[in-house]
């Protein structure tokens, strides 16, 4: 179960609902606020029969052939949804019909939210959702209404408010009552089916509430009045609107400092999570200061995670989270989010180290993810679920992170004597499994594959004379890269983790950044088709052309729910990485589009900053601005940074303005706690720093433009611009922006670099040492 | 408005700043001794005071060049004159952003001696300066720069490259890149 800390409400209003809702607690004991306990897992033999490919179309068939009927999610698209749809209990999908219903029956609504790789969901769907007497009773008492988090992040995030004011914490799977009227009045995280050691099990709270609606109601629209209010003030936390200063970025980098884990790597303790955030801003704050602490801190965190068991050895990619502070025993679910954003923490770490260990994990994350995330016609699919059948035989029969674990006896099986040894050495395979941290005892006996030794280590010790270390380190190195593709095939042939093959605007967003980011350092087309493809699939699925707005979620042919801030900041933010990588107009033209759209749907012109919904909605009960910049950014931190980037791109003074507004309006914030901030203080770097505008002049696919190119994107060089200047249509556009950009011509016919830095220009070059020069600042 | 009139409104102006000449003038090249070499390497401005550096005062070098019409501009003929020698480009944004500017200013204080010449580094020369001279309708001289000159003037390497001479042939102050009309108004009025 996902844990969020809560703190950020305001205490005092807390106290407030606190006491209104302290007869309710006392009523049903504590809330589960905390996953205490496990269902004991023992292992068992993996069957590795046939390949399974598990998506929910194929559930859904398969269900429906064992004769199972149907409810009302059945019509859903989301994969979280239809993971429900046959569930005994009587589920609405958020909307009118279950609100219609509850009104006209006078029922409570017991609403539960969740997506499909949370794990404690799955257990709170199998301990009570499939029991058929809880349904009964549930589908007697409340109206049941399921929400899939991915799709709908405006209602979680209104419902986890309120829960973080009544528990002072949070998580999924989430379950709260409503009155019709949509306020919440009760609320919980995982709820067990049987009254147990003082926490109360989901009947005995149904027949409590059931009493209480009708005997006390009073008291519940009391509480969920004043709840109602408390979201209303919480929304719109009244702030004053502050210049931050760099201060913000020393504060940042402080408080980063001191939650550093010197032992392990890492901010804070477990359960850790990778926060890219953290790194966009610590490599920025280095290139600022020079603080080299900034770099070596998210350095070795990057070489931690990777080589801990929270990325996956053989498939590549990053699992969710690790349990232990070491980066050994992830929870095994994957998700798109994190794949995007962490490949763009290497490259960064690779354009600022050149170390060749940085690009080799960025390009195994975005080839896991080209395999294996990517929708045949380009877009990129959610997340891999944790758990997977152990047998195919038994499909419904799970268990966490089955796919991705091994005993020892497993691997050296399939592998040759000569790579198990150097395998077994370098990822740590132990006879008796390599899981210490265990102690729900759910990997007794397996491993969990982690990168305890290199091939250099692995070469050492065999006690080889220095000149034939070496040759013994490539022997081994090919041994272990054959080991990795041995292995995969006979993990291919194990039933596959669910895929939720849903496609998120938002997080689709990242990854064309990533893709595109990805193609200008390692200039592989291959990452730059990846990127325009799925852009391309955007816009041809999940947008109206005519409206000009963006459809958050699609699948299985289907396009639905206005998009969110996040979805526009993110798709822009992606086609402007598109357009420096391509140099194509068309795509800063889009970005552009959008941006205006976003401006015009979200922007609050009064106070600064943007809501991160429209408002049309009328059942999400408030507009929020969300400022905490988590696993995800915010929608509003990456709105401004697009802006400010924008602002220099085509000379719009307007976007200056709304950015600046909006940095204000997050100002104290970013002052007082800038941790909490990272993206935030990443476009306040680039609003404080003088960026550079490098324009060039040439055709795009010229080779001294292509040098140029290669040059610029060998550095670590955050806060710039890149535009062509093609000589064509793209030069056209760009001159209807900004005037002199018609006077930017190749010089005796070869592509030249224009550079310009804090209101000077370079005399312009086709030099690439003088351009070398020019982008270190020497000349 | 382009873009480096954006960025300037989202920072400090740079201020005149009265830097030490050991600091400023490190040489880029031995060939001009006799000036010392006027080549910040940042963008911002200095001055040169002979009061406050306790140096001589600097000399500017003179230079002979050909206006559109093949005239030749002459530095040592305008002797008498303040005299702005503004290193510019047609494509250089904060190079046009300044233009309107030097434009007010120039017809302002003409009649009391200014004089502004343009020195252009577009390398294709009048094809490009031509259009532009009309489009912006440049009041004062404007010239087509040669390695000469800017390497007499310390390799000039960023535009827009601003220097103010005053009516004694001493270079008064320089400044690199966008030179805001007011700021650029107070420096005239000093030394008018």
């Amino acid at each position: 179960m996902k844990v969020v800390n809560l703190s950020k409400n305001k205490p005092f209003v807390i106290i407030m609902i606190t006491a209104l809702i302290l007869w309710l607690i006392a009523t049903f004991f504590s809330p589960p606020a905390e996953i205490s306990s496990s269902p004991q897992m023992t292992p068992v033999a993996i069957d590795t029969t046939e390949a399974t490919k598990s998506t929910i179309n194929e559930i859904v068939k398969r269900k429906l052939a064992e004769g199972k009927s149907p409810n009302k999610l059945m019509k859903e698209k989301s994969p979280y949804l239809l993971q429900h749809a046959f569930n005994p209990v009587d589920w609405y999908p958020w909307g009118e019909e279950a609100f219609r219903k509850a009104r006209e029956e006078d029922k409570p609504i017991f609403l539960s939210i969740g997506y499909s790789t949370c794990y404690w969901c799955h257990v709170m769907e199998r301990e009570v959702f499939e029991d058929d007497s809880i349904a009964a009773l549930m589908n007697k008492f409340v109206v049941s209404i399921k929400v899939d988090r991915e799709e709908r992040p405006d209602v979680d995030r209104v419902y986890m408010s309120a829960l973080g004011a009544m528990t002072g914490s949070g998580g999924w799977p989430m379950s709260m009552f409503l009155t019709p009227d949509l306020k919440p009045f009760f609320g919980a995280t995982y709820i067990p089916p049987t009254t147990k050691y003082g926490r109360m099990g989901f009947p005995d709270i149904l027949r409590k509430i059931h009493d209480l609606w009708k005997e006390d109601r009073e008291r519940i629209l009391q509480v969920s009045e004043q709840l109602g209010e408390y979201l209303k003030q919480s929304s719109a936390p009244e702030t004053k609107n502050t210049k931050a200063t760099a201060i913000a970025l020393e504060r940042g980098f402080d408080s980063y400092s001191r939650s550093y884990d010197k032992e392990n790597a890492g901010f804070g303790g477990a359960p850790k999570f990778p926060r890219p955030v953290a790194f966009n801003f610590l490599f920025r704050y280095y290139k600022r200061s020079g603080e080299n602490r900034a770099l070596e801190m998210s350095l070795e965190t990057l070489k931690r995670m990777y080589n801990g068991g929270i990325y996956d050895h053989i498939g590549g990619g990053f699992h969710r989270y690790a349990t232990d502070a070491t980066w050994h025993v992830p929870h095994f679910e994957k998700m798109l989010y994190d794949q995007a954003q962490l490949a763009i923490s290497y490259l960064e770490a690779y354009q600022i180290t050149h170390d060749q260990f940085y690009a080799d994990v960025a390009r195994d994350v975005l080839s896991y993810v080209e395999r294996e995330m990517t929708h045949p016609d380009g877009g990129f699919y959610s997340a891999q679920d944790a758990e997977s059948a152990i047998s195919p035989a038994n499909p419904d029969v799970k268990k966490e992170g089955a796919f991705y674990t091994w005993t020892k006896k497993e691997i050296d099986g399939i592998l040759s004597a000569e790579e198990a040894e150097v395998f077994d050495y370098c990822f740590d395979v132990q006879s008796n499994g390599n899981v210490s941290a265990d102690p729900h005892k759910e990997f007794v006996g397996l491993n969990i594959l982690r990168r305890a030794h290199t091939t250099e280590e692995a070469a050492t010790r065999t006690k080889v004379s220095h000149l034939e270390l070496e040759q013994v380190m490539i022997q081994m190195e090919t041994a272990s890269a054959s080991a990795r593709e041995k292995l995969l095939h006979a993990r291919s042939k194990r039933p596959y983790p669910h895929l939720d093959d849903k496609i998120l605007l938002s997080w689709n967003g990242l990854m064309i950044s990533a893709f595109a980011r990805a193609y200008q350092v390692f200039d592989d087309t291959r990452y730059l088709r990846a990127a325009e493809r799925a852009s391309a699939f955007v816009l041809a699925k999940m947008y109206d052309n005519k409206k000009k707005v963006l459809l958050r979620r699609y699948r299985d042919g289907e396009a639905r729910y206005e998009g969110h801030l996040a979805d526009y900041a993110f798709f822009a933010q992606g086609l402007i990485d598109l357009y420096e990588s391509s140099l194509d107009i068309r795509w800063l033209q889009k970005a552009l589009e959008l941006t205006n759209s976003q401006n015009d749907l979200f922007y609050d012109p009064e106070n600064g900053g943007f809501y991160d919904i429209t408002g049309v909605d009328t059942t999400v009960l408030v507009r929020t601005k969300e400022y905490y910049d988590g696993v995800e950014p915010t929608g509003n931190s990456i709105a401004i940074l697009n802006l400010l980037r924008l602002s220099q791109m085509t000379d719009n003074e307007q976007y200056l303005k709304l950015a600046e507004k909006s940095l204000e309006y997050f100002g104290d914030r970013m002052m007082t706690t800038p941790q909490g901030l990272a993206q935030f203080l990443v476009a306040l770097d680039f609003s404080l720093s003088k960026p550079k505008q490098i324009i060039i002049a040439g055709r795009k696919n010229d080779p001294t433009t292509r040098s140029i190119l290669k040059e610029l994107h060998s550095r670590f060089i955050p806060n710039k611009i890149i535009l062509l200047a093609d000589g064509g249509e793209g030069q056209r556009v760009l001159t209807s922006y900004i005037p002199f950009v018609d006077g930017i011509k190749m010089i005796g016919g070869k592509a030249t670099a224009y550079i310009c830095e804090n209101y000077a220009c370079k005399l312009p070059t086709s030099d690439i040492a003088v351009v070398a020069q020019q982008l270190d600042g020497t000349r | 408005m382009n873009l480096q009139v954006l960025l300037l409104r989202r920072s400090v102006i740079p201020i005149l700043a009265l830097i030490g000449a050991a600091l400023l003038f490190s040489l880029q090249s031995d060939y001009f001794t006799d000036f010392a070499g006027v080549a910040p390497v940042t963008a911002g401005s200095f001055n040169v005071s002979s009061e406050q550096s306790g140096q001589q005062a600097i000399k500017a070098p003179d230079f002979s060049l050909l206006d559109a019409k093949g005239k030749t501009v002459q530095l040592s003929s305008l002797k008498g004159k303040v005299v702005v020698i503004n290193f510019w480009a047609t494509w250089c944004g904060p190079c046009r952003a300044e233009i309107p500017g030097f434009i007010n200013v120039y017809n302002k204080y003409k009649s009391k001696g200014l004089e502004i010449i343009g020195i252009s580094l577009d390398e294709r020369g009048w094809d490009d300066v031509n259009p532009f001279v009309a489009k912006f309708r440049l009041s004062y001289p404007v010239v087509l720069g040669n390695w000469y000159v800017v390497r007499n003037y310390g390799g000039v390497t960023g535009i827009p490259t601003t220097f103010i001479v005053d009516r004694n042939g001493d270079v008064v102050s320089g400044h690199i890149g966008y030179f805001p009309q007011d700021l650029f108004e107070a420096e005239i009025k000093k030394v008018l």
